[in-house]
């Protein structure tokens, strides 16, 4: 009888932290990141894309993500963090792949750049950045999290983590350009 | 076979952290495989590179292209419901949980909702005994229920369960399971897709976008590293390997000046070399994504 309670309140405290870990965490934080957009830029209609990122991270350093841009479609790509104070203009810049031919020694070889596309710090600090890819490529989001501030996630207050998200959001491409 | 995937595996980590430095600007050089000579390339190494997180495009949104791209429903492509019993360990549940998941995105995408129900309740079956059974919560059943027949919104269902059980997996650290998920979706995707063309036409969209899944199979390659250690997710990772491979000798490299143009507030991306698509390509394929669906589903 005894050891069947404490099972049972062993079991209720595992669901109890579970629980308690799934309300804290980062999950969607990447949802918020439409806040930090200007008003003509939220009234847009976008689909939101399945690859965007939510994460823990620490402060000071560098979230780097990955997704696939597809041939005619226009992509938005936006950062945030759930920073309380200080931090709405977050540091973000995109890459993508260059294949290239590249002469060795004893003949060729294609070697992939990740070559820099898009830095906001050379755009005021802008918290979106719009794109169209004619083929379709790998492109790269490297987002600097800020040294400062606090997150707004109970779970990570006072601590060295905060929560980062990376928002993609797709559109089909008009034939006729924009 | 272990040591080709040791290879293989050996350059694509190799590949992830390479860095070199050239001019005044940072950039990484990841080496693809050998197209002409097989030189060694010498590279600098940049231990404070951050790591990076890959994202792949769901099922649900590679069918939404295709089926704009004039794909349609052949049902005799899915995955048959009395498979799931000979689905016993958890490589098999795992695998076949993508499998089904990206059937239910492909029914629904092309208005077929007959046997949504009867497959969403294999997908919780799996789901179940992966763990992941919180996704499959009443609140859904009932969305479901209410929706019957609604296309639109059974295709929304679809594809929300997929990401929320990709979400949980996540944050609960269960990454064999998301691996073994996100290639089981991943080869039967591309196996539908490429079963919905019969013979190679140059330049249509689907051809188009089988050739992309290249692009695709790196991201999901690069996922799975993280979990190589587990013997089911490193068995998958040879048979993605062999079809990455396919890829690669069989496509053809066309050189190009990249391009950035800027159009209004939107930046085009143009140029560049790439890897394009031919009918020796499409044949491989689809023999090999064939043969890894027969392995994965016919256990």
């Amino acid at each position: 009888m005894k050891k069947g309670i404490i099972f049972g309140i062993g079991i209720i405290g595992l669901i109890f932290i579970q629980s308690a870990i799934a309300q804290n965490s980062c999950r969607k934080v990447h949802n918020f990141c439409t806040n930090a957009l200007p008003d003509e830029e939220q009234s847009k209609s976008w689909s939101f894309d399945n690859q965007s990122k939510s994460a823990t991270f620490e402060k000071g350093k560098v979230y780097e993500m990955s997704f696939i841009a597809y041939k005619d479609f226009v992509y938005r790509i936006a950062t945030c963090t759930d920073i309380t104070e200080g931090a709405d203009k977050i540091n973000f810049e995109v890459f993508h792949n260059e294949l290239v031919r590249k002469p060795m020694k004893d003949g060729s070889r294609l070697i992939k750049e990740k070559i820099s596309i898009y830095n906001n710090n050379s755009d005021n600090m802008n918290s979106f950045y719009k794109f169209r890819v004619e083929k379709s490529e790998k492109i790269y989001v490297k987002v600097n999290i800020p040294q400062g501030g606090d997150s707004a996630t109970k779970q990570y207050k006072d601590s060295e983590f905060v929560c980062v998200g990376v928002l993609l959001q797709h559109r089909k491409a008009s034939k006729t350009g924009f | 076979m272990k040591n080709k995937f040791l290879v293989k595996g050996g350059i694509f980590l190799f590949s992830s952290i390479l860095i070199i430095s050239c001019g005044p600007s940072e950039i990484d050089v990841d080496v693809e495989d050998p197209v002409g000579d097989t030189t060694e390339v010498i590279q600098n190494i940049d231990n404070d590179l951050p790591s990076i997180e890959y994202s792949v495009p769901t099922p649900n949104e590679l069918f939404e292209i295709i089926k704009e791209e004039g794909g349609e429903l052949k049902i005799e492509l899915i995955n048959p419901l009395e498979n799931e019993e000979n689905y016993i360990d958890l490589k098999s549940k795992a695998l076949n949980f993508g499998v089904y998941s990206a059937d239910l995105g492909y029914m629904s995408c092309f208005d077929n909702s007959i046997e949504f129900l009867k497959y969403t309740k294999v997908v919780e079956r799996l789901g179940d005994e992966l763990g992941i059974s919180e996704v499959f919560d009443e609140e859904l059943m009932e969305r479901i229920e209410n929706n019957e027949g609604d296309n639109d919104s059974l295709f929304i269902i679809s594809n929300d369960t997929y990401y929320d059980s990709y979400q949980y997996l996540e944050e609960n650290e269960k990454g064999t399971e998301l691996a073994l998920i996100i290639s089981g979706g991943f080869i039967e995707s591309l196996y539908i897709v490429s079963n919905l063309v019969d013979s190679y036409s140059e330049n249509t969209g689907i051809v188009d976008k089988i050739g992309d899944q290249k692009l695709v199979l790196e991201n999901i390659l690069d996922f799975c590293m993280t979990y190589m250690e587990d013997p089911s997710v490193s068995e998958i990772m040879d048979d993605l390997f062999s079809l990455s491979e396919v890829f690669e000798k069989n496509m053809e490299f066309v050189e190009g000046e990249s391009e950035i143009k800027t159009d209004g507030d939107v930046v085009t991306l143009s140029g560049g070399g790439y890897f394009k698509m031919t009918e020796k390509a499409f044949n491989a394929v689809k023999e090999k994504v064939t043969e890894i669906r027969t392995k994965i589903t016919q256990k």
